[in-house]
């Protein structure tokens, strides 16, 4: 790769605050002792569609019946087949009558004849198409069939009976196509795709290795294949042992495959969760803050926050401040921008009073302002990442550069993403830990890669292809010098908490 | 006419010719609201009594169930709080648009009618402090249906 060369040139990284960078010797952080892999396979919803119905099929090559019934056969006895076939063995074919496959042959009589007044009696009207499930014959309008069907599966129902409240047939995948059939149209959205995913939820929730992806509208699954030595058996143990297991849908998104929240590598899933609870309850915080807008505090001008950069400058004033702690961006700029964490001094004081409520939530709302303007921030940037494509093919067709030279600037991006998600949840560990130096340490780092954060995303400002390729060295030096900060506080953070430096309260 | 209005058209018209013993519905001039009488003859908990089982129906009906309590004198079982409020399935999850007053009315009946408890649902009194004023809109956690 061309870009390579620039990797290791260290004359060309920016890096002016080395000589304050954390001494990773002085504290014997062992690196990466011997890191257990958490294996997984990323799946979409067609493929692991795939292996429901063969194993459907497989069922059904033993029993002799249909893929659909096995579908519903398979969903009364948790997927596992070899219950089916236990129950087939001792029962027969009356496995089908007591699962709603079939009706016994005494009620079959009594069914009624097929109405010749074509009355639906939901609706009351008089209609041409009445509809009944292949197995039994309770007839309803198509109109009034579809809408109770609708229902149903819109509650995630995937075993639904017979819209007739003493029969007990199982509505199958082929009267579903059947019912379909007569809306051809764009506007409805097929019963049977529904019922498939219905289907096909119901499997993944009764199977512990397999998770949804939890991001908003994903269907993508995750299926855990395992760790990479014998020495850990399960996932409680792989967590016990300081490890996260961190995965990736097909879609790129990733998370945590234990609590199925995302990505919050580097703290622990409990400390996860209760930030976030404790986040959401308080109402104090939603109060606090209030979301993209900020006021300048020179002019009191509404000031609109449009890019994931902490430097703002005043459209009608021209004044320049920090989006975090509303100071003069110049009293930031120039020696480092001291914005994440308290000055020592500040810390000492709030630590005496730590005890009362009033300090309490102050210390929650110093480290939670942290952590949603990141969060914020990382919004904005993802905002900017969907628009990354435009901005590349501006490039190619405008300056004639090629894609993987290109590459830089999707690079970076990816990155900045991932070190301001550790950024975000490392403050988040920081309210839940005892105050010591070693959480000192952490804040120092934290201020480290903050900087970096702020330099890359206020490059990210940039909007002309022209300049983006002319920084392009740039782009490069501050996203590498911003990994080696991030990999830094990560390990801080895993060393102090696996020895307990980090004392979680 | 709208969908729920005939349907209930209907419903009204089979109630007050198909005459069920111990079920009675009471005139009424809108279909949003209808109160039907129950007597349970076989019971000596509820011999002297006739309750009244109001229902109210919302646009959605039938494809969303009516809203059914007692009111006034409210029986005393095991899955009738003694605001009025009734535990039962098809009232809730088990609601399919084939139900009708009718057949509600008849589960009620004989929910009391089989029924030997002289008591309250165990959760009664923190159920009705806290109960909405929709029954729909608590989540029951269904009691066992052999009770
Ligand atoms: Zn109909
Ligand atoms: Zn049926
Ligand atoms: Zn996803
Ligand atoms: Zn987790
Ligand atoms: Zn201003
Ligand atoms: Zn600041």
């Amino acid at each position: 790769m061309a870009t390579s060369d620039y990797y290791d040139s260290e004359e060309e990284l920016d890096l002016s605050e080395d000589d304050l960078e954390f001494d990773l010797q002085d504290l014997h952080i062992t690196s990466q002792d011997s890191e257990i892999e958490f294996l997984f396979k990323s799946l979409t919803s067609d493929v692991l569609w795939i292996s429901i119905v063969e194993k459907a099929d497989h069922v059904a090559a033993f029993i002799g019946m249909t893929r659909d019934e096995c579908l519903v056969l398979l969903q009364h006895y948790d997927w596992r087949e070899d219950k089916v076939l236990d129950d087939f063995l001792s029962l027969g074919d009356e496995i089908k009558v007591s699962k709603g496959l079939a009706l016994s042959s005494k009620l079959r009589h009594s069914l009624p004849l097929h109405s010749l007044s074509r009355i639906c009696a939901i609706c009351c009207e008089q209609v041409d198409q009445m509809f009944h499930l292949e197995q039994c014959s309770h007839e309803y309008c198509v109109k009034c069939y579809t809408r109770y069907l609708s229902d149903k599966l819109r509650q995630q129902d995937s075993l639904v009976l017979c819209m007739e409240p003493s029969c007990s047939i199982s509505v199958s995948l082929q009267d579903l196509k059947a019912l379909d059939s007569n809306f051809p149209g764009k506007d409805h959205k097929p019963l049977y795709d529904i019922m498939i995913s219905n289907i096909a939820k119901n499997y993944v929730e009764s199977n512990p290795k397999l998770k949804w992806c939890p991001a908003p509208d994903c269907t993508g699954i995750v299926q855990f294949d395992g760790f990479s030595t014998y020495e850990i058996g399960t996932l409680k143990e792989y967590l016990d042992s300081h490890n996260l297991p961190i995965v990736t849908c097909p879609y790129s998104h990733s998370f945590c495959f234990a609590c199925s929240y995302e990505d919050h590598d580097p703290i622990p899933c409990n400390i996860a969760k209760n930030w976030i609870r404790k986040s959401k309850d308080d109402s104090e915080t939603a109060n606090w803050i209030d979301i993209n807008t900020k006021q300048c505090p020179k002019c009191d001008a509404v000031i609109e926050k449009n890019g994931g950069c902490n430097h703002m400058t005043c459209k009608k004033c021209a004044y320049q401040f920090c989006w975090i702690c509303l100071q003069d961006w110049p009293l930031h700029g120039t020696a480092y921008y001291n914005c994440s964490r308290y000055d020592a001094s500040a810390i000492k004081e709030m630590h005496q009073k730590q005890q009362t409520t009033k300090q309490s939530l102050k210390r929650y709302l110093h480290y939670y302002k942290f952590y949603i303007s990141h969060e914020l921030s990382a919004h904005q940037d993802n905002d900017l990442f969907r628009s990354i494509e435009s901005r590349v093919q501006e490039m190619q067709q405008d300056l004639g550069i090629s894609w993987i030279d290109c590459q830089f600037y999707r690079t970076a991006m990816k990155l900045l993403i991932k070190s301001r998600k550790v950024l975000k949840w490392s403050y988040a560990l920081l309210y839940y830990c005892e105050v010591n130096n070693y959480v000192y340490i952490v804040e120092t780092n934290q201020s480290f890669l903050s900087n970096s954060i702020e330099d890359l995303s206020h490059l990210f400002q940039l909007t002309d292809p022209k300049c983006i390729v002319r920084e392009r060295l740039q782009f490069i030096n501050l996203s590498n010098s911003m990994k080696k900060r991030e990999a830094a506080l990560v390990e801080i953070i895993h060393e102090g908490l696996k020895n307990q430096h980090l004392k979680v309260t | 006419m709208s969908f729920k209005g005939k349907r209930l058209a209907k419903e009204y018209k089979d109630l007050v010719s198909n005459q069920v013993p111990g079920i009675t519905c009471e005139a009424t001039d809108s279909f949003d609201t209808l109160v039907i009488q129950v007597s349970v003859l076989d019971n000596p908990l509820y011999i002297d009594d006739s309750y009244r089982l109001r229902f109210i129906f919302s646009d959605k009906y039938p494809f969303s169930p009516p809203q059914v309590q007692f009111i006034d004198k409210i029986p005393i079982h095991p899955h009738i709080y003694s605001n009025g409020h009734i535990c039962l399935n098809i009232l809730g999850n088990d609601w399919t648009p084939s139900q009708t007053v009718a057949s509600i009315s008849m589960s009620v009946q004989s929910m009391l009618a089989s029924n030997n408890l002289n008591q309250r649902p165990p959760d009664d009194d923190n159920y009705v402090k806290h109960a909405p004023e929709n029954p729909q809109h608590s989540s029951f956690y269904y009691h066992d249906d052999t009770v």
